[in-house]
């Protein structure tokens, strides 16, 4: 449900790691887009969740590829059928890197130009009011007020799965069907509109 | 040939399911082994990416209803700000005080009993606090064909909100708290920005903001703006003119990371 149109990721009919790191070592510069086109969403996932936002994951997510090809390039590789670990890896330790440096500017009195406004752009606007038009007709969907306090108890609450149980006198095979329908509608829903908004091919 | 997978096999999605891993992933919930497991995961797993992005999507629409619903649009990089009530310390206190000669002569029976009033109270509130949420929603529904399109003036409000950045201060000094934050005239919304604890390689952050004196105002989750910082917007109406702290804490809980201390005063 990535935002941006992204290409979706590797099927199984590509090759694997190793043949990967091979090939590109080899020199092969369709194998550096396959490796960019493979991992790029999640790259931006794990970027996501180290804290970053929209624009610092997508720098950050070129700096992680750039690094990696680099790396690749020049055998520094130990085990290439770790790729994803490798990159996983990479991606975490450049976003540390990044905010431990805005850190350290802050500290230093240097002045931030680069200021930002809360306010979202027209963008932003328009996804948000989609993403919120899916989410209600998930909402909608659900069979029971019981259920939708489920959703808001633990994504915004975050509140545990056993107290959430508890309160509302829930089984956990039933915490987990809410949970697991509504983030399969949300995917179905948001697809459709996907779908839609590209027209017929 | 598929790369080896160290813990969640391809064809074990049942069990990621079962343990809402990607729900778990996303909200923090995973320990730190668990976490470097499943990245290496779903890297190569379109499927669990797949999941991941619906559940990121499904949150932070969760957060826009709700927020579009209560009193203020949330814009997408900060973070609606949720009031938390409690009862005040001292009528729990009373209260407790008044159960003691209906308790049983055991002192741990009395502190048993205490204890679990305390749970009950809890439960209760945030099943409130929940039927509450579900009833401005089932509202929100019904005027959804209405309302589209209609641009928000609180929504307006919160894209205009006047924006303070904080300093970091330390210990408890009782002397003017360094940072100073201007209340807008009219009610409306306030977003502070303050760095982003500096080395620590948590999944998020919450945020606390109490008076000097240590009542409760609210937390929330902080969003993200660019270069590192953290942000957090709050009611305006919230904040009467006085001292405030606000502490910062990694997603999971534990000690505060970072604390800064404002004074709020109305624009002059």
């Amino acid at each position: 449900m990535n935002e941006s149109p992204l290409p979706p990721p590797a099927d199984a009919a590509d090759c694997g790691p190793e043949e990967l790191v091979r090939r590109i070592r080899a020199g092969d510069p369709a194998a550096e887009e396959d490796l960019v086109r493979r991992y790029r969403r999640g790259v931006g996932a794990v970027l996501r969740r180290a804290g970053a936002d929209v624009a610092t994951t997508d720098d950050l997510s070129q700096e992680t590829f750039a690094m990696s090809l680099r790396k690749i390039r020049a055998g520094e590789i130990r085990e290439p059928g770790r790729l994803a670990g490798f990159l996983c890896s990479l991606a975490r330790n450049l976003a540390i890197e990044h905010f431990r440096k805005a850190g350290s500017r802050r500290t230093a009195g240097i002045p931030d130009t680069d200021f930002a406004s809360p306010a979202p752009s027209p963008l932003d606007d328009l996804l948000r009011t989609e993403r919120a038009a899916v989410v209600r007709k998930v909402l909608a969907e659900l069979p029971s007020e019981r259920d939708r306090q489920v959703l808001f108890r633990l994504y915004l609450n975050e509140e545990e799965k056993d107290r959430i149980c508890r309160d509302l006198r829930l089984s956990s095979l039933h915490f987990n069907r809410v949970v697991f329908r509504a983030r399969e509608r949300y995917r179905e829903i948001y697809l459709e509109r996907v779908k839609s908004r590209e027209g017929p091919r | 040939m598929a790369p080896p997978d160290s813990h969640w096999s391809q064809m074990d999605h049942t069990g990621i399911d079962d343990e809402q891993t990607a729900e778990r992933y996303v909200l923090g919930l995973l320990s730190e082994e668990e976490c470097f497991r499943f990245e290496e995961h779903f890297l190569d797993c379109p499927r669990c990416l797949e999941s991941i992005e619906a559940v990121e999507g499904l949150r932070a629409g969760l957060t826009d209803v709700s927020a579009a619903d209560a009193p203020a649009a949330a814009a997408s990089n900060v973070a609606a700000f949720r009031s938390r009530t409690r009862p005040t310390r001292p009528f729990l206190t009373f209260l407790a005080a008044a159960c003691v000669p209906l308790a049983i002569l055991s002192g741990l029976f009395y502190a048993q009993t205490r204890g679990a009033r305390h749970d009950l109270d809890d439960s209760r509130r945030l099943l409130e606090q929940s039927q509450r949420r579900q009833a401005e929603l089932e509202n929100a529904l019904q005027r959804e064909s209405a309302e589209r399109g209609r641009v928000s003036v609180e929504g307006l409000s919160l894209r205009t909100a006047p924006v303070f950045l904080l300093n970091l201060t330390r210990g408890t000094s009782l002397a003017e708290p360094p940072n100073h934050v201007a209340l807008p005239g009219a009610a409306g919304w306030v977003t502070l920005v303050f760095d982003r604890p500096d080395g620590r390689d948590a999944s998020g952050f919450r945020v606390r903001v109490s008076t000097s004196d240590g009542q409760p105002i609210g937390e929330a989750t902080a969003g993200t703006a660019s270069g590192g910082l953290l942000s957090v917007s709050l009611p305006s109406e919230r904040l009467p003119a006085g001292n405030y702290v606000l502490t910062v804490e990694a997603l999971g809980g534990g000690q505060p990371l970072a604390t800064y201390r404002f004074r709020a005063e109305a624009k002059r």
